[in-house]
């Protein structure tokens, strides 16, 4: 028993560290050698998990969006033919519910959201930490069903250089590179890469619209860090440019339209942020941070005859200052504002034409953490903000976990967010649908998410096995929400008028062997219902519930690695259909559950590896995504409403050198 | 005709496992392995070495121990392996302790 508990500790004491694969521990006459596993619990009260370089190394994982296919918690909507807007559902609910982070700054909002996922490339992350319910009031009042925290690879990693190619059967070619520089001692700096581009267009389903859009990219990010006893610095920008293009570029039994439906994208986005922190008393973990960011994004996009484009531009600066009266108590307090400019010019029925936004958010927050060694540890902590648009509110959390026993772990969570709706922004990928798009005066989106957890853990000598379920419930006093039922003629983002809610549960096992085996199988259903023109219905286009098994194994020298991940989804409720020109429904009332399965299988060199895998490997696709692709130019058009894959099975093939490391 | 294959499969599989003559070595190294990083940095440069079949690392009794095929390698080359990376090794004799592990050591760059 003494061995089990102290490898559980061991376990737990180092499970916020980045992860490699096995660990050795020396536990009195015992030593056991043991597989970490490759996705872990959070250690501290929140609830969560981070997941490591080798679960993203499970998958091609091309991007953050890809990043979540083997993983249980996060499920990752099927992108739209016409713009790819693909985004990551949590506890149910929509992305934009969940805090998107790059480094515990908040990143990625307004018209940058619905495209998010596929701004951060896969090779570029070190590890993505996922916070589930009610977190830490530390980065804002904004995270209401949870946080994503992406880690970038470090400017003081090994010096070295890695660079990535890969390809796939639907002629997409990425190039990925990363290089880390010791400058001088306590001085690194880090460059990172990214272009991709596809060469050809798919229209597997023969409809004359391209399967997904078109997308050329070019990523680019400069890092620095420096450290010294006292000091420690982090600073970087970034840049991206996009172009992604949509529509009727394929040609038709033979021909062109003369005058095709085009949807075209295009993205600028700069980027740059500094953290600053002073180190009183490392024995107590005192300390004052600075950290700051700027973003300009602009977007061009074209929609049919349709137009949107937007120059959003964003100021963030925290104050931190945190300090550990002894090993139990420890407090963080700060101040923080956030500045949101969205410059917009719409061309659509009944729009704005020119809308200008504006909000800023200063803030003040608290947060005590009381730890009473390994059995109990409690977060509460509170912030006050001041919005130029809606006045002062207020934003509780708390969370608290108790081991009771060794490998026990229960956690339980309650907390409020809120978030301001640019309407334009955030859904302007609905423009491409024939139907009008209606946006009503919005509030600020407000909810409670109460959450509890349960986990054990069972160690027998070098194998693992996790059990988990948990329960979560979002209620939310003021939404916007996006509703196709109420009138079938245009798509309204309306103000909620009654209830909205989100009841997930989930149960998952992981089975970690010293051999190489792991094994995760979990299942989750999903309750989500809104009000849609006063009634309360399921939130379309969810699936009802996900069963997820992966399969995982390693050589003994991990010099091959074979992975499997299949996953069925539910089915669910499709919006209310419209009756098409040619008399026939849109849709069908309800959309099947589908299955997917994907494998990989690396092989590892000494200065290299190869992976080759295939996604989407029961073939299923979506029929007719694109409704009334005959007549994209009328009302009944619509490549909005997507709920599974539109493209069949896929295979793919990639490469990494890595030098000097 | 089928059996003629099997019991040719068979023997020619009883033959390689014969002509394999795995052993096993117990290494120190200096400077000593204080940390994750070292244990990763030793069995990623051993574990592409030619006739390697297993790695085992325990930090806290400073051993490396390679499970590998003699014909296709030796001690010694495993030794040279590791200067690759900065850590000079030596074998451990049978019932040798290697220096228990102390904090200040410090992985190479």
């Amino acid at each position: 028993m003494t061995w089990a508990v102290a490898t559980f500790m061991s376990f737990s004491a180092m499970a916020d560290e980045p992860s490699d694969s096995i660990s050795t521990y020396n536990l009195e006459d015992y030593v056991v050698t043991k597989r970490r596993p490759s996705t872990f619990a959070l250690s501290g009260p929140e609830t969560g998990f981070k997941v490591g370089q080798d679960e993203l190394f499970k998958a091609a994982c091309c991007n953050l969006g890809e990043s979540f296919t083997t993983n249980p918690s996060v499920d990752v909507d099927y992108a739209d033919p016409a713009t790819g807007a693909k985004q990551i559902k949590l506890l149910g609910l929509a992305g934009t519910y969940v805090q998107m982070m790059s480094e515990n700054i908040p990143d990625f909002r307004g018209a940058a959201a619905p495209f998010a996922f596929r701004y951060v490339p896969g090779p570029w992350l070190k590890s993505i930490r996922v916070s589930k319910g009610a977190s830490t009031v530390k980065n804002g009042y904004e995270a209401i069903t949870g946080q994503i925290d992406v880690e970038y690879l470090k400017p003081q990693d090994d010096p070295g250089v890695t660079l990535n190619a890969y390809f796939d059967s639907d002629t997409r070619l990425e190039a990925n590179a990363d290089a880390n520089f010791n400058i001088v001692p306590g001085l690194n700096m880090e460059v990172l890469g990214h272009a991709e581009n596809r060469f050809s267009d798919h229209d597997s389903n023969g409809n004359g619209f391209a399967d997904s859009p078109s997308v050329r990219q070019f990523n680019f990010m400069n890092r620095w860090n420096y450290f010294s006893e006292r000091y420690i610095m982090h600073a970087g920008f970034s840049t991206l440019s996009e172009r992604s293009r949509a529509g009727q570029i394929v040609s038709h039994h033979g021909h062109r339209p003369e005058n095709p439906f085009l949807i075209n994208l295009d993205t600028y986005r700069y980027q740059a942020y500094m953290k600053h922190a002073l180190v009183f008393d490392r024995d107590h973990g005192t300390n004052l941070a600075l950290i700051a960011s700027a973003s300009m994004h602009q977007l061009d996009g074209l929609y049919g005859i349709k137009s949107y484009s937007v120059n959003e531009k964003n100021v963030y600066a925290q104050l931190m200052f945190e300090h550990d009266f002894s090993e139990s108590h420890n407090i963080s307090a700060g101040a923080s504002i956030n500045y949101d400019y969205l410059g917009q010019h719409i061309v659509a029925p009944d729009a704005p034409g020119r809308l200008r936004e504006r909000e800023t958010t200063p803030g003040l927050y608290a947060q005590y953490t009381f730890r009473l060694a390994e059995q109990l540890s409690v977060m509460a902590g509170i912030r006050g903000d001041h919005s130029s648009s809606f006045g002062w509110f207020a934003t509780p959390r708390f969370n608290l976990k108790w081991t009771p026993v060794d490998g026990l772990d229960l956690h339980a969570s309650v907390g409020k967010g809120y978030r301001t709706v640019h309407p334009w922004a955030e859904y302007n990928y609905l423009l491409a649908s024939g139907r009008q798009l209606v946006v009503e005066q919005l509030q600020q989106e407000a909810a409670w998410t109460y959450g509890a957890n349960v986990a054990y853990t069972w160690h027998l000598n070098s194998e693992q096995l996790k059990f988990n379920i948990e329960y979560f419930y979002t209620d939310f006093k003021r939404q916007a929400i996006v509703d196709y039922d109420s009138d079938l003629s245009a798509i309204t983002i309306a103000a909620l008028k009654g209830k909205s809610f989100s009841h997930t549960a989930q149960f998952d096992v992981t089975y970690t062997s010293s051999f190489g085996l792991s094994a995760t199988a979990a299942y989750r259903l999903n309750d989500v219902k809104a009000t849609y023109g006063g009634t309360l219905l399921s939130k379309p286009l969810t699936s009802r519930y996900k069963a997820l098994l992966t399969l995982s194994y390693k050589t003994p020298l991990e010099l091959w690695q074979f992975d499997a991940t299949f996953v069925l989804n539910g089915g669910g409720r499709m919006p209310a259909p419209y009756r098409l020109p040619n008399g026939e429904m849109s849709w069908n009332d309800c959309f099947p559950a589908f299955p997917s399965l994907n494998l990989q299988v690396t092989r590892w060199f000494r200065h290299f590896s190869i992976y080759a895998g295939g996604e989407n490997l029961t073939g299923f696709r979506q029929k007719n995504p694109i409704v009334w692709a005959s007549d994209p130019w009328s009302n009944a058009f619509d490549p909005t409403v997507i709920w599974g894959p539109i493209h069949g099975a896929m295979a793919y093939i990639g490469i990494r050198f890595n030098f000097g490391r | 005709m089928s059996r003629i294959i099997l019991t040719l499969a068979l023997a020619a599989s009883a033959l390689a496992l014969q002509a394999k003559d795995i052993q096993k070595v117990v290494l120190t190294t200096t400077p000593q392995m204080h940390c994750q990083k070292c244990e990763t940095k030793i069995k990623n440069q051993l574990r592409f070495e030619k006739g390697v079949k297993l790695i085992e690392v325990s930090i806290p009794e400073q051993t490396v121990t390679v499970t590998y095929d003699a014909e296709k390698t030796t001690p010694e080359r495993l030794i040279d392996s590791l200067k690759k990376i900065k850590y000079t090794a030596r074998t451990l004799k049978e019932g040798e302790k290697a220096s228990p592990a102390s904090d200040n050591s410090s992985c190479p760059r």
